[in-house]
């Protein structure tokens, strides 16, 4: 998926906080499979996840005005509360007992790659993140798509709180690295 | 404060992991107002969510696109209360130094507020780091203890095998028989003590050459004329005490010590034997 420029994203930023339905469009056009992504492999259920990504989104256009880009960049917001919306559900769903749980997937790669320009992308991505360790990625995924907290990731996976806080860092720091060299391959 | 040891200390990486307290997520975005390195390690995290989330990617229904519309064009968006918004004629006749004034003291605010949330943050980690090292203690204690109750099941075992041997010496069956020194080592002195009933054989050194390390003593019986072997035994351990030797002897003649190569011998080594004595 191609991000959006900088200039183009706060052009539409400006034009939304204007009530521009037109510029909402443009971004949801940009973000969308990368937040339906999350959602769904958060809820793993597409109906679901539909309804979720709608909220979200709504969520988002009535509360533009308090966006900070100060605090972060738009799509790390929007991101935010999609997450956020896709975690209360798959807790709700957990609570009421409708929704077995899962065994986590550790193919962090789910897309049905059915753009194949999103595909080509993709793959660099792809084979960067297979080069993480498998446990750094099954902390990552606990922590990011469950919405686990670092004491009950520690429980489920029987791991020391110190272990499972310094697999979250490695991750992330090892995936920024890749990330780096990935920009200059492009 | 050491910038950079903080953010070593990990808490970025929860923070844009949304695994922090209330009271961290306040500290990290009041920090990050006044240290721009610290915003800096923020937006590169942030973006590796974002590729996360980016290699994830699912296009969604087509159709959802159109319901998603229709959902916002209903939904007014919540402006800004309007009380934040400053009247710029009014803001141009405020005198400059209060401006100036007031800045410099939301600065001073800003860094105290922040200091607090820091300090808060750092008292709760000792508390945490106090917690662990308490952890530990107890762990220590419990290893200590469960040693303790070791070294007491041994004094135990100890002492029941010390009344033991003391009955034996005791009975009226049990015969004390000096084995004394031979030519070859007259100065050797060692005393068995043998129950006739039950057959056990105890020993005592009184006095025998430390062997080398490659050797060590053979207790024999001698019945019917025949050596039966009786063990070999610790020289260091046959020092400090009376010891029972593991075979049970009936019929016993004599008792004899060999010095043999360490392990013992089927046949004793007779131009190495060092105390021999009968037993009526």
């Amino acid at each position: 998926m191609q991000k959006p420029s900088q200039i183009e994203v706060d052009t539409l930023i400006s034009q939304i906080a204007q009530g521009n339905e037109k510029a909402f469009e443009g971004l949801y056009d940009s973000y969308s499979p990368a937040l339906y992504g999350v959602v769904l492999k958060i809820v793993r259920d597409e109906a679901v996840a539909q309804d979720v990504l709608q909220e979200a989104m709504v969520k988002i256009w009535k509360n533009i005005h308090s966006f900070d880009s100060k605090k972060g960049s738009i799509f790390t917001w929007m991101l935010n509360i999609a997450r956020n919306r896709a975690i209360d559900e798959l807790r709700k769903m957990k609570r009421s007992g409708g929704g077995e749980i899962q065994s986590l997937s550790l193919d962090v790669n789910i897309s049905n790659g059915n753009n194949p320009t999103i595909r080509e992308q993709e793959i660099g991505i792809k084979d960067l993140l297979k080069k993480l360790p498998a446990e750094q990625m099954e902390v990552m995924e606990y922590l990011y798509f469950q919405g686990f907290t670092q004491q009950e990731v520690s429980d489920e996976l029987d791991l020391p709180l110190g272990t499972v806080k310094s697999r979250a860092r490695i991750a992330l720091r090892d995936l920024r690295k890749f990330f780096t060299l990935l920009l200059f391959w492009i | 404060m050491d910038i950079k040891e903080y953010i070593a200390s990990g808490i970025l990486e929860n923070y844009v992991l949304g695994t922090v307290s209330d009271q961290e997520r306040q500290e990290v975005e009041c920090m990050s107002h006044i240290y721009p390195e610290l915003r800096e390690e923020l937006v590169l995290l942030q973006e590796s969510i974002e590729q996360i989330a980016l290699s994830n990617a699912v296009p969604p229904p087509a159709e959802l696109k159109a319901k998603v519309m229709a959902a916002i064009s209903k939904e007014p968006q919540v402006k800004e209360e309007g009380g934040k918004v400053i009247d710029l004629n009014q803001a141009d006749n405020d005198s400059k130094p209060l401006n100036t004034w007031l800045s410099a003291a939301a600065v001073v605010l800003l860094v105290a507020v922040c200091s607090f949330f820091y300090l808060q943050n750092n008292q709760y980690i000792k508390l945490e780091q106090d917690l662990i090292s308490t952890t530990n203690q107890a762990e220590e204690l419990k290893e200590e203890s469960t040693k303790l109750a070791t070294e007491v099941e041994a004094i135990k075992a100890e002492k029941e095998a010390q009344l033991n041997l003391a009955n034996i010496l005791a009975n009226e069956n049990t015969a004390r028989i000096a084995l004394n020194g031979t030519e070859a080592s007259p100065e050797s002195r060692v005393i068995v003590f043998w129950n006739k009933e039950s057959n056990e054989v105890l020993m005592q050194l009184e006095n025998l050459p430390e062997p080398t390390q490659d050797q060590q003593y053979q207790l024999w019986a001698i019945v019917d004329g025949t050596p039966t072997d009786m063990g070999v035994f610790d020289y260091t351990t046959a020092l400090n005490k009376i010891q029972q030797m593991p075979y049970k002897v009936e019929g016993a003649q004599a008792f004899a010590i060999t010095l043999e190569p360490a392990g013992g011998s089927k046949e004793p080594t007779l131009s190495n034997m060092y105390v021999v004595g009968a037993t009526s």
